[in-house]
């Protein structure tokens, strides 16, 4: 079978026994179209080992892009992964650091992309550059809530005094989601003066995904 | 002829001009360019949602030395209709980018298109949003040019195309400005199928011809 035309029947997320199905063929033999596709560079995987191993499949190839995708970028750094419904690519000269990766994240109204970003508090490197970031984007208090909150659940570095005083002085949005407010982390919200889009289960199973 | 290359550097240049943020959508040609489905494009084709934006990127290619082109060329079938016609801007090297208001000819950007955006690139202030590729072919619909069905054709062998998805958009599109649009559709994706035997499902092409049926027997009752 002609192997572009087998990416295009198989496009999406795949795994051994889907790509078996689809195709009407053994797992075997499925396992040497996934070798074929990756070959020809119709294919992508991740997974394994103990987790099943997820195929993704796409007919045009995976051409390196020009710039810089957010979505890859927020999996570089995020042990929580996300899978691209809608790509986000910025085009600039350097490759952007986590500190502005985490505050386009958390302002993007994509609850998704917000909290596989919370991981992304502990690759902060420069303090003073999430604070510039977060005030370009008018959400600092946003940003030193949602530090607060991840803080409570794993293991983030220490933001300094400095920034955090700043922060707390600093804009923010009083929702960043659409009227989202939090039940658990009230004592937060008080502090920082903005509503928490997390309650305390969402952060419980947050704390089990990126283990 | 516009290169990949060459429309990044053109974006990038206008995002860095821009003084805020400005979004647009990218179609046609220069929309397969970003999907890596084609290797240059005619023309860069630029949709607008607000007005001021249009203005705004049109006062830039002017200050980069793009001329508005008054002429239109006849490309779209059915432009006389348009009451919103594309501004056709002109480089110096002969590059030409078109910009829309809101909607293509007698096609309208509606919020559906707009939700299935696949891409977006951000070039400093100019965010750029790629269509679908089964937007684009309905876009393709609009125009009379050989090549478009090229276009469209080699859209339908690379990508794996959601007919439902043209099948409702062209419902949808009855709703809003083109109230005909199925005729247009059916006709476009006939002879794509009969003329370069493109890989449409008949069923596809059936369930079309009878939406477009059923609206010329209402337009013809509402008449008489």
């Amino acid at each position: 079978m002609d192997i572009e035309k087998v990416a295009k029947e198989l496009e999406g997320l795949q795994t051994v026994s889907t790509i078996a199905k689809k195709l009407n063929v053994s797992k075997r033999t499925a396992v040497n179209y996934a070798w074929k596709l990756r070959k020809n560079g119709y294919l992508t995987s991740n997974g394994g080992g103990r987790n099943i191993k997820l195929y993704n499949i796409s007919s045009l190839g995976f051409k390196k892009k020009e710039g810089y995708s957010l979505y890859s970028l927020i999996n570089k750094y995020s042990r929580v992964k996300l899978n691209t419904r809608q790509d986000y690519i910025i085009h600039s000269k350097n490759e952007p650091t986590p500190e502005e990766i985490l505050i386009r994240a958390v302002s993007s109204d994509e609850f998704r992309l917000m909290l596989a970003s919370l991981e992304l508090f502990n690759k902060i490197k420069n303090w003073s550059e999430l604070r510039k970031f977060a005030e370009e984007y008018n959400i600092g208090r946003n940003i030193g809530a949602l530090y607060d909150v991840t803080r409570k659940f794993i293991r983030i570095k220490r933001m300094n005094e400095r920034t955090r005083k700043a922060l707390l002085k600093s804009n923010g949005k009083k929702f960043l989601f659409y009227g989202i407010k939090s039940k658990s982390f009230q004592d937060i919200e008080k502090k920082w003066r903005v509503f928490i889009p997390l309650n305390k289960q969402d952060m419980e199973i947050y704390k089990e995904w990126s283990k | 002829m516009v290169k990949v290359n060459e429309q990044l550097q053109l974006f990038e240049l206008i995002g860095n001009e821009l003084k805020e943020k400005i979004n647009c959508y990218v179609i046609g040609g220069s929309a397969m360019l970003f999907y890596g489905a084609k290797v240059d494009t005619k023309d860069v084709d630029l949709v607008f949602l607000k007005k001021r934006d249009l203005e705004k990127v049109k006062e830039i290619l002017e200050k980069i030395s793009f001329k508005d082109k008054v002429e239109l060329v006849k490309i779209f079938r059915r432009y006389e209709d348009g009451k919103n016609r594309p501004i056709m801007m002109v480089g110096s090297n002969g590059e030409r980018i078109d910009l829309f208001f809101k909607e293509i000819i007698t096609f309208e950007m509606s919020n559906t298109i707009v939700d299935r955006v696949k891409e977006i690139h951000e070039f400093s202030n100019l965010i750029i949003n790629v269509v679908s590729p089964e937007d684009i072919i309905l876009l393709k619909c609009a125009t009379e040019r050989e090549k478009d069905r090229f276009d469209a054709l080699s859209l339908i062998e690379k990508f794996k195309i959601d007919w439902d998805v043209i099948i409702e958009e062209a419902i949808n599109q009855t709703k809003l400005e083109s109230n005909l649009f199925p005729v247009f559709l059916f006709d476009f994706l006939y002879e794509l199928k009969e003329n370069f035997k493109a890989d449409i499902p008949k069923e596809i092409l059936d369930k079309i011809r009878s939406i477009g049926e059923n609206l010329m027997i209402k337009k013809l009752k509402k008449k008489k």
